[in-house]
């Protein structure tokens, strides 16, 4: 499935964006390896979408700095030469988007055209990705809506966006972001609005798309429990740094850094539920916003392990932590190695 | 004399479209024959599929969407026929809180001029309000000057929830007021809510999709199908001891931390909608007499009921 000797499908370096005020997200670094599932998780505003929207040259006046380099997918059997997507011209990156890599946007409402039945936004994406048309084209737009749980496909496509649920809508979205079977999906947040039997039935059908045509996956969410469920690997994100970034398992196993414990700790649980216990463990303040990160570990004005020496003298940094033979581990915490478990 | 502040019966919403001038008419029931009650400082989670009519029975709770028929009781007053100008006097006392505070922020106004507004209504002209219900939420009161894209999305959330504290509602609805935020921030609003309840005795429709999330903010839980109020018990009841199969195959879809998918479920061979009980074209217990009519919703427990003619199955819960 994921063979980490090879070279990684997209291979992010030292990303650095901007709005002209401070640095949003900070030297970025993760690879993601072909047909490989990497959950991006993290407190909301570490730079998540900002980051993505980045790497897919979706954002307006942002300043972007470093490296984000897409080698040939499945698609082109691995072989194209890679493209470096920071910097690219616009021409070049809308060819490549949808058909190369593609999103499913955290704002469902806001990326469907709202005077466009949904037949016809399926259709244009389908015309422009595929040589589709006629019947072929209609039966393909009516299987993609079946894939995604969409009881009535046939109606939906008349309608127009405001007359879904907003779950629906999601699935819509779902819909038009893999119709051209893309090599690498950003999802941001594809699940929230849904309730957790299509929930189960989406996680099932882009875990289906990864192994039927090795599509590679960037999965951001705030749910941990879903994370869990569908990742090989999970990268923390704290105020615009990855944190830590570790195999599935270890992760829900034995996280390494505080602010992951925090978060594991944070997730409701249904176990939680049965013992009718009516409250959970907050970590206490926020997040430093852009602009007030400080040269120390960000998350030490939150964290209970905090020292003054090493954690407050200055910035941590990503080290790796694997043993001998393990799979790829990082984590950026001065103690790590103290606080182990 | 019953102690629920709200109460709904009947409650029932069909949308019908047209098709073009002359087309046929499509009927949506989108809610049907929706009976419950939120009691004075409980918590009442809302769970089901997206579509299932959860936003639907919460606004016409609050009367912000006319019922086609069916009645809301707030606090022992029927309102269903209340006209818009009596609503007035009422609809202070129930507060909406969407999943997207910037909904009921403006962007324009500082904090203090959107905390004010409420107190105005109230006839209050003085701040001394506005700074314990900022801290009952956790904010600081140096904030008054600032306008709402300078905080995050959790503090706006608990901005939105000060803005209808400051009404000194009854009743919040909370339709996916937790959903948008990180599990940090989504823990601080979820021990908030809990809090007021304790606190000023709050009454809540929590409306969610997370059932973990809705299963530690709620008192009882009640579990929605295609506008059908399927099964309501307290929430552990619910949890551990599902006696509606819909809510069993919700619980064994629910991801959980550390395991791997849950496997597509089960479903009956009948696939056409007809009279009979909504959840038969997917229900694995499905029988023939399940497709005569929708069953009512029943007692099956203590505070325990469901809308399963198969009253004997033991499903298996959490
Ligand atoms: N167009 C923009 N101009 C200026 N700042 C922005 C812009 N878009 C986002 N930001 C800021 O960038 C930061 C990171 O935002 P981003 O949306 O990436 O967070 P996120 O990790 O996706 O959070 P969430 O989980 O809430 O979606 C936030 O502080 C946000 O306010
Ligand atoms: N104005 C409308 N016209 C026609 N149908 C509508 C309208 N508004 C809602 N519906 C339908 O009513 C049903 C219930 O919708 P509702 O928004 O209450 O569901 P929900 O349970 O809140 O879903 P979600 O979990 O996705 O938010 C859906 O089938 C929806 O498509
Ligand atoms: S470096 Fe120190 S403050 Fe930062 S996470 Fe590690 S222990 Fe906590
Ligand atoms: S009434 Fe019949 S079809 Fe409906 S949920 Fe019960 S067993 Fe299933
Ligand atoms: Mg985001
Ligand atoms: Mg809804």
């Amino acid at each position: 499935m994921t063979d980490r000797n090879a070279a990684p499908l997209l291979s992010v370096r030292n990303l650095t964006v901007n709005f002209g005020g401070p640095d949003i997200v900070d030297d970025l670094s993760f690879d993601i390896g072909q047909g490989e599932i990497v959950a991006l998780v993290g407190e909301s505003g570490s730079g998540k979408s900002v980051g993505s929207l980045a790497i897919m040259g979706l954002l307006e006046n942002a300043t972007i700095q470093g490296s984000a380099s897409l080698s040939g997918g499945a698609s082109s059997g691995g072989q194209e030469a890679p493209t470096e997507l920071v910097g690219l011209p616009a021409r070049r990156l809308r060819a490549l988007r949808g058909r190369r890599i593609s999103m499913i946007f955290q704002d469902p409402l806001s990326s469907l055209d709202p005077l466009q039945t949904i037949g016809g936004q399926i259709r244009e994406v389908l015309k422009a990705h595929t040589r589709l048309t006629g019947a072929a084209l209609h039966s393909r737009a009516i299987a993609l809506l079946e894939q995604v749980g969409i009881v009535d496909p046939e109606g939906c496509l008349a309608l127009l966006p405001q007359r879904l649920s907003g779950g629906m809508r999601q699935r819509v979205m779902i819909a038009l972001a893999i119709a051209a079977e893309p090599d690498l999906l950003f999802a941001d947040e594809p699940t929230t609005a849904l309730d957790v039997t299509v929930q189960a039935q989406v996680l099932r059908l882009l875990k289906g798309l990864r192994d039927q045509t090795g599509m590679a996956m960037v999965f951001i969410t705030h749910n941990l429990a879903v994370a869990s469920a569908i990742a090989d690997r999970v990268i923390v994100l704290y105020a615009g740094q990855v944190v830590e970034d570790a195999p599935a398992d270890v992760f829900f196993r034995r996280p390494a850094m505080p602010y992951s414990r925090a978060l594991l700790s944070a997730a409701p649980r249904l176990e939680a539920v049965l013992a009718g216990y009516g409250h959970l463990e907050a970590p206490r303040g926020q997040v430093p916003s852009p602009g007030q990160r400080g040269t120390a570990c960000r998350f030490a004005a939150r964290c209970d392990d905090v020292r003054e020496t090493p954690c407050l003298a200055s910035m941590p940094s990503l080290v790796s932590i694997a043993a001998n033979g393990e799979a790829h581990h990082t984590v950026r915490c001065a103690r790590w190695e103290e606080l182990a478990p | 004399m019953s102690t629920a502040v709200l109460s709904v019966r009947g409650l029932s919403k069909t949308y019908v479209q047209r098709k073009g001038l002359f087309g046929a008419v499509k009927e949506t029931h989108a809610v049907r024959n929706v009976s419950f009650d939120v009691g004075r400082g409980e918590i009442l989670g809302l769970v089901g599929e997206s579509g299932s009519g959860k936003t639907t029975v919460g606004r016409m709770a609050m009367r912000l969407l006319e019922a086609t028929s069916g009645q809301v009781v707030l606090s022992g007053t029927d309102i269903t026929v209340y006209s818009h100008a009596r609503l007035r006097s009422v609809r202070r006392k129930m507060q909406l809180i969407f999943q997207d505070p910037s909904a009921s922020l403006n962007p324009r106004q500082t904090i203090g001029r959107i905390l004010r507004t409420p107190l105005a209504l109230r006839g209050i002209d003085n701040d001394q309000d506005i700074l314990e219900t900022l801290a009952l939420v956790g904010m600081s009161p140096d904030i008054l000057n600032r306008t709402p894209a300078m905080f995050s999305g959790g503090q706006r959330q608990r901005l939105s929830i000060a803005r209808a504290l400051l009404m000194q509602p009854e009743l919040l609805v909370a339709d996916e007021a937790v959903s948008a935020l990180d599990v940090c921030v989504q823990a601080q609003v979820v021990n908030l809510f809990v809090d007021l309840r304790d606190r000023l005795g709050l009454s809540i429709l929590f409306i969610g999709h997370d059932l973990a999330v809705v299963g530690v903010v709620s008192d009882r839980v009640g579990v929605m199908y295609r506008g059908v109020l399927v099964e309501v018990a307290r929430t552990a009841d619910l949890f551990r001891r599902p006696r509606h199969p819909y809510t069993a195959q919700l619980l064994a879809a629910a991801p959980r931390h550390g395991a791997p998918l849950p496997p597509e479920p089960a479903s009956s061979q009948f696939s056409q909608a007809s009279g009979g009980c909504v959840f038969a074209p997917l229900c694995s217990h499905m029988t023939s007499e399940c497709l005569n009519r929708q069953p009512d919703l029943s007692e099956v427990g203590p505070a325990h009921q469901s809308a399963c003619l198969r009253t004997e199955l033991q499903l298996s819960g959490v």
